[in-house]
């Protein structure tokens, strides 16, 4: 009788000693689970497409360009030197509320993937990496700069929107709807600042 | 076992005869006992109370008192030394150290002071005259600094050596790194009274030491862009500490100390035109003029930030300079930080 007892105790002992390992073991694993790293955006070099765009057809201009190609060209390069200086104009100029804010400037800077393009990298493979934060920090600075032209314009009683900055609107649209948190509450303040 | 316990306990009783007595100012029962000559055994239990002595009293108190008076003592005297090593004239004294590491300890703890946002480092951010001292600092190691360059530059002329010419530009870092640390302090002031001297480091462009004095110019603009934030940051001090700071520049700008008196001018135009004094308003250093010439640089970062300083600089020239920008192509040259510099 107390052999069975004894017995009793000790099963329950190990079913308590099992329950306890269970607890730890998934307490450890959601101390320690991690998130496997997302894979670094990266690219073929542009260099790599060169001769797919020099490559010509039989015939005469205009029908002898490759138009495919030199669209795919755009599609990989980055902006033409000066970009920094012409963005930073640019937010400056929209920032003072001027009526000569160059919009088509401030609609690349919130094209992710110019701003990509323009904060690229060589690896040590060749391969091509992208500056994810710096690309992101131009385009927050430019929904900034939109907000705070809107903002100035407003004190001043000026409501009217120009045809280039209306193009910009399904942009920011666009934008607020993003993965990326502040883009996308940059990209609703902005959105809030819209003369409708 | 149990008798055994009990005899211990019994033993550790302590005799009635050892029981404490009193030893003055006995009880009524005690001298009736006395009287009576009928000595009985005193009973094992509490001592009488007894009221306490003044010695005593003095052993609670004072002594405990004098302790916390000479803590109290040691703390005033350390605070004023703390703060008599924080006072501007200690600091400009270690600027002015021939010791180079006296130099740097207080170039660093007063980097630590005016980096900070806390209301209390206003008693050294929105202090005109230290600001002025250093500014004064600034504009003696720049012409030292420019004595220097064209010594070194008459011989580095003579060399085609790259690495010669490296090594001799060498012993300018020193002076460059000391004038470097007044630029990005003399940005961290709310009286922009470093406009002129920072104006005229951005628009010298004749050194031969082209990479230095390029690496000066950015950092002279970018000093300019913070005294730009800062001079906003004037807005929102409170008004006593805005009239000690406009007053404390009246003074200066009255004085007959040049190039002192017009530097604080300058600042007065920029945070209230109403105090400048009467007739002397022709040295007055406008930002944005020199933020036009920076416009037409050569180095392309430098051009970046000129277009990035006028969100802080608004001026007459400000938006023509800006669609200027807008169509830069991204000419002349961009002098990267490598790792030894």
């Amino acid at each position: 009788m107390a052999q069975d007892e004894d017995q009793g105790i000790l099963l329950r002992g190990f079913l308590l000693l099992g329950g306890i390992a269970v607890l730890v073991l998934i307490v450890l694993g959601l101390l320690f689970w991690r998130n496997a790293p997302q894979p670094v955006a990266a690219s073929e070099p542009p260099e790599r497409h060169i001769p797919s765009y020099v490559f010509i057809l039989p015939g005469g201009f205009p029908g002898n360009v490759s138009w495919y190609s030199v669209y795919q060209l755009g599609e990989t390069l980055p902006s033409a030197s000066g970009w920094e200086v012409r963005y930073n104009a640019a937010t400056a100029l929209a920032r003072r509320g001027s009526d000569k804010v160059p919009w088509v400037i401030l609609r690349e800077m919130l094209d992710e993937k110019q701003q990509m393009r323009n904060y690229r990298a060589r690896n040590a493979d060749g391969n091509d990496v992208y500056d994810e934060a710096a690309a992101r920090a131009n385009m927050l600075s430019a929904l900034k700069a939109i907000a705070a032209w809107h903002e100035k314009r407003k004190t001043e009683k000026k409501t009217d929107v120009p045809s280039d900055l209306r193009a910009i609107y399904p942009v920011v649209e666009s934008l607020a709807a993003s993965s990326y948190v502040e883009m996308k509450l940059q990209a609703e303040k902005t959105r809030a600042t819209f003369f409708r | 076992m149990s008798d055994a316990r009990n005899e211990k306990h019994v033993m550790e009783q302590p005799p009635a005869s050892d029981a404490p007595k009193p030893t003055s100012d006995p009880g009524p029962t005690d001298t009736a006992l006395a009287t009576a000559g009928e000595p009985e055994p005193q009973e094992p239990g509490l001592p009488p109370v007894q009221p306490p002595s003044g010695r005593f009293i003095a052993q609670l108190f004072i002594i405990p008192g004098l302790i916390i008076l000479v803590l109290v003592i040691l703390f005033l005297v350390s605070t004023y030394f703390v703060r008599r090593e924080h006072d501007p004239a200690q600091f400009l004294q270690k600027l002015d150290s021939d010791n180079a590491d006296i130099r740097w300890r207080g170039a660093s703890d007063l980097a630590q002071i005016l980096k900070r946002p806390e209301p209390a480092t206003l008693r050294w951010k929105a202090d005109p005259k230290f600001a002025l001292d250093l500014a004064e600092r600034l504009d003696l190691a720049f012409q030292r600094l420019l004595k220097e360059e064209a010594a070194i530059g008459a011989q580095v002329a003579q060399t085609t050596d790259a690495d010669r010419k490296t090594l001799l530009w060498r012993p300018l870092r020193t002076d460059r790194d000391h004038i470097s640390f007044l630029i990005a302090a003399l940005g961290e002031f709310h009286a922009p009274v470093g406009v002129p001297i920072l104006c005229k480091i951005l628009d010298y462009d004749k050194s031969p030491d082209i990479k230095g004095n390029t690496m000066q110019r950015r950092k002279a603009l970018w000093a300019l862009v913070n005294m730009g934030e800062n001079l906003r940051g004037f807005a929102s001090m409170k008004t006593e500490q805005q009239q000690a700071l406009i007053a404390g520049l009246k003074e200066e700008a009255d004085s007959a100390k040049e190039p002192r008196a017009g530097w604080a001018r300058t600042a007065l135009f920029y945070l209230d035109k109403a105090a400048l004094p009467k007739g002397k308003a022709n040295d007055i250093v406008k930002v944005d003029e020199h933020l036009v010439k920076a416009a037409d640089a050569e180095d392309r970062f430098l051009r970046q930030l000129t277009a990035m300083a006028f969100n802080f600089w608004d001026g007459d020239k400000a938006e023509a300079t800006l669609l200027k920008l807008v169509n830069d192509r991204g000419h002349g040259t961009l002098i990267r930080v490598e790792e030894n510099d």
